[in-house]
Order: C-alpha cells, then structure tokens, then sequence
C-alpha cells in the first residue's frame, strides 16, 4: 500500500486522557528512522504512546499520523502496517495451538487456506520454531511465548512493529535470542524498553516524562540525559 | 493443566473433516442408547479400543486424556453392578468406555481450528437472528480453551503469594484478586485482540 508519504509516524499537538487523566500532552514529533527507542519512567506514558501507533488509543486532542495515514480515520488500514508486540505474550497468543494462532491473523485478509498454512511455515522456519508448530501454545516458555508472538506479527508483513517491553519477563538467554531477532528485522522497528543496552544500536531514542517528551536524540545523548536526570 | 488434547498425526483419522467425526459420535452416542446386546457392546468397545491405540492415546505423555474418565466409568459399573447385577454393569463399562474413548479419539484427532470453523458452519443458519454471531461464539470458546489454564495459573500464583505470606486457604482472599487480574488480563487480551484484527 502506497500511503504517499516517508513518515513512520507524525504527531501534532497530541494530547490523550484516559479515564480523566491526562497521560501525554504537547506531543510534538515526526520519525521516519528504522529503528527508534523509547524509555522512561514508568507511568511515563511511553506505553500509551506506542498504543497510538497501532490505534489502540486514539488522541484526545491533536492529530496522528502513520504513515500518512491519519489514526482517526483509518484505523484498520493503519492496524494491517502496524504490528504490535505485547511485553506479556499469554496475553497475545489467543489460540490453544501455536500454528493456529500464528495463521489466525491471516484468516482476516482472506488468503486461501493453503497459501496460509504455507506463510505460517515460513514464518516459523526462520526463527527455527517449526518443531513448536502442534504444540499446545500456553504450555511454551517465556521466551518461545515471546517468539511465536512475533512471529504472529510477522506473518502478517507488517511495515512497522512496535514492541512493548519484549524482553522484561524473559531470562538471559531468551532476551539475547529476541534481542538478536530484533537487529535482523527488515521492518522499521519501535521499541519501549527499560534495557539501555539494547538499544545502543538504534538510530533514535525518545525520552519520556510525566507524559511529554523530555529529550529525542541518538542513543549515547539521550541515555545520558537519561541516566543524568532520572536516576 | 492442559485443554489443548490434540495429538499431532498424519493419519486417515486426524485427516477426515471434523464434522464427520463430531456426526458419528453424535450418531453411535444415540445408537448405544438403544442396544442392550453385550456382544455388539464387546466389539464396539475392542473397536473404540483400537481407534485411540492407532493414535497414541495410551502413550505415556497422552495418557491423560482418557485415564480420569475411564476411572469414573470403572466406578459407575461397579455401582451398576452392585445396585443391578454384574450383566448390567458389564454393558455399563463397555457402553460408557467405547463412547469416552471415541469422543478422546475425535478430540485429539481434532485441531481446535477445524473445531471452530464447524461451529461457525453449524451455526451460520443461525446468524438470520441479529444476536448470534458464529464468528464470536467460535472465538469465544477458542479464547476460554486457550485461557482456562492461563486463569488457573492466575489463581495458583495468587494462592502462593499469599501462603508465602503465611495466609491460611481462604477462599475470599483468593476469589477477589483473582477476579481483579482476570479482568485486568481481559482487557490486555482485548487491546492484542484490536492489535491483530481479530474482530
């Protein structure tokens, strides 16, 4: 899909409220970078931030845009290029079997059943999970929950995936295995992380606090604010 | 716990629609209903016993799925026989254990996908009435076999917490918080469920 513009994302004097609260105000920012970062505290509001990028929230006040795609209007549009990563995958793998739910996406896009059963394999072949592919979805561990949850997302093509905190609930092994996975990726990536080293590869970090942005630089500057004013 | 029972095969059995096995368990259900003949029964049941032997039920790791119900149908004979007489309680056994074994047999021969999408076809006539919508039953029974074992380890967690924190079992203190995180974790699954499009 053509959306005739470069821009990951373009925000406009954005303000969300949630349950008369106020959770981000003055949000003000455009990207177009493969991979941007955002951390903070928590109830910072860089969750309710990356929620816009899917439509999962919309703005109380101001306009977003994907991808030249306005978030109000074109939500389902927005939603088949914006794949999203929970930070807890029980909460994302809907179906009891891992292939059924991998597939259960596509069933929407009305794709033959074969040509489905083929891109679940595909997708599941190269994060070498296919011996995963019958098995019963909440018996898996963390990090193989973690790793069928994105391949859900991926099945689907998306141009963009936003994960929210990936890593938190997994151990050592299976952080480095997502986190590898993460750096292949072709898809322009946006990541909520509390881990500030994996983000030392990125092209961007956000910074945010009480609900605004507080620093948006490469990744040594903004950690350093960070580090510098928050600890 | 497990309420994901399929057993992965390639077999003729894991290969026939899913509705022609769920209308012959329907149709021998009815029919054992109506055959009081021990010798029908004894070859029904040697049958049903050769079903779920060709598709590993009673391996080690599938045994579960038919040792429970097994059990209590052992038992219910035993009742049968005792409150009737022992000819009663022999069709009791073959007739109860040849039909639990068939119903594990179309269970794990099953994914739960062929499952739903029979549902939705059995209940699309259905869908002339506004209310009833077959794509939103199917998922909502994949969304409780999926989440049965999430809440119960919801539950377990919580039970835990608080015996670590010296709280004897106490069923309100248990009920309460498990109820607040259910909620809580149907409103992430809802938000994942927006997030792929799945309506």
């Amino acid at each position: 899909m053509d959306t005739g513009s470069d821009l990951l994302f373009d925000f406009k004097n954005v303000a969300l409220d949630r349950h008369d609260k106020r959770i981000l105000s003055d949000i003000n920012i455009t990207a177009n970078e493969r991979r941007i970062a955002i951390i903070g505290a928590n109830g910072s509001g860089k969750s309710s931030f990356v929620r816009m990028l899917n439509g999962l929230l919309l703005p109380t006040e101001g306009q977003v845009k994907i991808l030249g795609l306005d978030v109000q209007a074109s939500v389902k549009e927005i939603r088949r290029q914006v794949g999203f990563v929970f930070q807890n995958p029980d909460n994302q793998i809907v179906y009891p079997i891992v292939s059924e739910d991998i597939e259960l996406g596509l069933k929407g896009l009305n794709i033959p059943k074969a040509e489905r059963r083929l891109m679940v394999d595909e997708v599941l072949k190269r994060f070498d999970l296919l011996d995963l592919k019958s098995r019963s979805s909440h018996a898996l561990s963390g990090g193989e929950k973690q790793m069928i949850a994105l391949s859900s997302v991926l099945v689907m093509e998306p141009k963009i995936i936003v994960m929210d905190e990936p890593t938190t609930l997994l151990d050592l092994r299976n952080k480095n295995c997502v986190t590898s996975i993460i750096e292949t990726l072709a898809q322009s990536i946006v990541l909520v992380t509390h881990d500030l080293d994996l983000i030392s590869k990125f092209d961007r970090v956000i910074v945010f606090d009480d609900g605004k942005i507080v620093a948006d630089d490469t990744p040594k500057q903004a950690v350093a604010w960070y580090k510098k004013h928050m600890s | 716990m497990d309420l994901s029972l399929y057993i992965q095969g390639q077999t003729i059995l894991h290969k026939l629609p899913a509705w022609v096995k769920f209308i012959t368990l329907l149709v021998v259900s009815i029919l054992a209903y109506w055959v009081e003949d021990l010798a029908i029964f004894t070859v029904a049941f040697i049958g049903a016993v050769g079903l779920v032997s060709y598709v590993g039920i009673f391996r080690k790791r599938n045994r579960k799925v038919i040792i429970f119900p097994l059990v209590m149908v052992i038992l219910f004979s035993i009742f049968s026989a005792f409150v009737v007489d022992i000819h009663q309680g022999l069709i009791t056994f073959f007739r109860l254990s040849s039909l639990v074994m068939l119903a594990a047999f179309v269970t794990v021969t099953t994914k739960s996908d062929a499952f739903m999408a029979m549902i939705e076809r059995a209940l699309l006539p259905l869908s002339i009435f506004p209310f009833i919508k077959p794509k939103a039953i199917s998922l909502t029974i994949s969304l409780t076999l999926r989440f049965i074992p999430t809440i119960f380890k919801l539950g377990m967690d919580i039970r835990e917490a608080q015996a670590a924190r010296g709280l004897q079992s106490n069923p309100i203190a248990l009920i309460v918080p498990l109820i607040v995180l259910t909620l809580k974790h149907a409103d992430d699954v809802s938000d994942a469920l927006d997030a792929r499009m799945i309506e």
